[in-house]
Formats: C-alpha cells, sequence, structure tokens
C-alpha cells in the first residue's frame, strides 16, 4: 500500500518536465546590440533620441518617441517575447538616485 | 493632481497607484519625481514582486564609473486620475530601495509645475493653465 505522496509521485512518472523558459539575458543584449548595429546608421539619421525595440528573433523593429510608446507598438506582434530596447544613438544612464553600484549589482546578480 | 515636498529630504514626490499581472492586488507607491529621469518609472525589486509584474524588455544602461550593465524592465500599469497607462517600469536592482523614481514623461500630457519656494508640485491640464 503506497502513502499518498508515493501515489503522487508515481502519478507524475514518465511527464515531461516544462521547458525552461528562463530568458537569456545577455544572448538578448548581444543579439540585440548585432541587429541595432546593422540598423544603427538609418536609426541614429532619422530617429536619434526614440527608442527602438527589437525582436531578437525575427529581427523586427519597433520605433517610439518614448520607451512605453515603442513598448506597446511591439507588443501587439509579440505579446510574450522579451524583446531588446535601447534609446537610439545615445547610452541609458542610470539615475543619479539608484543607490546602486557595480559592486552590490553583481551581488544581487 | 498633487505631489508634494517631502519634509524629511526636501524632495519633490508623488504618490502614484500601480498594478501588474495579480488581479485585484493595486499598491500605491510613493515616488521621487526627478525631470532628469531618463523614462517614465524605475520601480524597487520588491514592489514589482509584490504586484506580479511581467518581464518585458531587456536593455543596457551604464554606470557612474562606465561598467554597462543589463537593465530590466517590466510591463505595468499605471493608475494617474483614474485612467490606467501601460508603462516600462525599469527594475531598480538594490534589494534596500524603497522609493520609486518617475520622470517627466509618466504625467505626459499633464504638465508639471514646480514651485521650489513655496515646495509645491502640481501636475496641471492645458486648460488649467490657461486659467492660472
Amino acid at each position: 500500500m503506497m502513502n499518498p505522496e508515493e501515489e503522487k509521485n508515481k502519478s507524475n512518472e514518465g511527464q515531461q518536465l516544462p521547458t525552461d523558459t528562463t530568458p537569456d539575458i545577455q544572448e538578448i543584449i548581444k543579439k540585440g546590440n548585432e541587429i541595432y548595429n546593422t540598423l544603427k546608421e538609418e536609426l541614429e539619421q532619422n530617429h536619434n533620441g526614440e527608442y527602438v525595440v527589437i525582436e531578437i528573433d525575427s529581427g523586427r523593429n519597433f520605433i517610439g518617441e518614448t520607451r512605453d510608446e515603442a513598448t506597446l507598438e511591439a507588443k501587439k506582434e509579440f505579446p510574450d517575447k522579451i524583446m531588446f530596447i535601447k534609446r537610439i544613438g545615445q547610452e541609458e544612464k542610470i539615475s543619479r538616485h539608484f543607490p546602486c553600484s557595480r559592486h552590490n549589482y553583481e551581488r544581487v546578480f | 493632481m498633487k505631489g508634494y515636498f517631502d519634509a524629511k529630504d526636501g524632495n519633490p514626490k508623488i504618490t502614484i497607484e500601480i498594478k501588474g499581472t495579480r488581479r485585484s492586488h493595486n499598491k500605491q507607491v510613493t515616488a521621487l519625481f526627478d525631470t532628469g529621469h531618463s523614462g517614465s518609472l524605475s520601480l524597487p525589486i520588491l514592489d514589482l514582486i509584490e504586484i506580479g509584474a511581467k518581464l518585458s524588455n531587456i536593455g543596457e544602461a551604464i554606470l557612474a564609473d562606465g561598467y554597462k550593465k543589463p537593465q530590466l524592465y517590466f510591463s505595468v500599469k499605471v493608475i494617474i486620475d483614474g485612467i490606467e497607462k501601460d508603462v516600462e517600469a525599469a527594475l531598480i536592482e538594490n534589494p534596500e530601495a524603497r522609493e520609486a523614481i518617475v520622470g517627466l514623461e509618466l504625467f505626459s500630457p499633464y504638465i508639471a509645475v514646480v514651485d521650489f519656494k513655496n515646495k509645491k508640485l502640481d501636475f496641471l491640464t492645458e486648460e488649467d493653465l490657461k486659467k492660472t
């Protein structure tokens, strides 16, 4: 006679575990930057200071005046995808109010 | 819509309501109003967890020492004057951070009037502004 825990384990036998859907952050950044660099000239000439969201598998890109606008457009086509985002022609600086240094950033991740 | 100057640190602040994927779990957060803030909203990690915010975008940001780090953005809804707005909130990684940061972008189309002398922070519509 099996106890309830053993029965539960038995009933799970043979089932496939869910696929790991954790995003590869470094891969998204690497591919996103590669695609951005191929579009760089056109984007920086015509949309400097705006935002671009890049879906790295298809290479599709979506531009908006704000981060929210660009994302809203991208999510219409790729609602569940985690995408790469970049401010066109500019680097995003961490706010002076963020109490975060390289040291404590590396401590968290 | 009104903000206030915090008597403790003298900074302009506003209380906003945020919502993630957890149904009927809205949260009121105090946010520092930073006119130089790039983007609309940054939220502490604990607030994002509490409302069940969904990761949506990944970018990069530069720290003061030039180190480039991944910057995670989460889809949240912000309720301003009863109207829901979809916002990409940047994650504030430091687990000790308790305060959100809002930029001017979040309050578009409102006009922010910061009166440092009288310690007043108002968000006006164009119509309100014409009346004053």
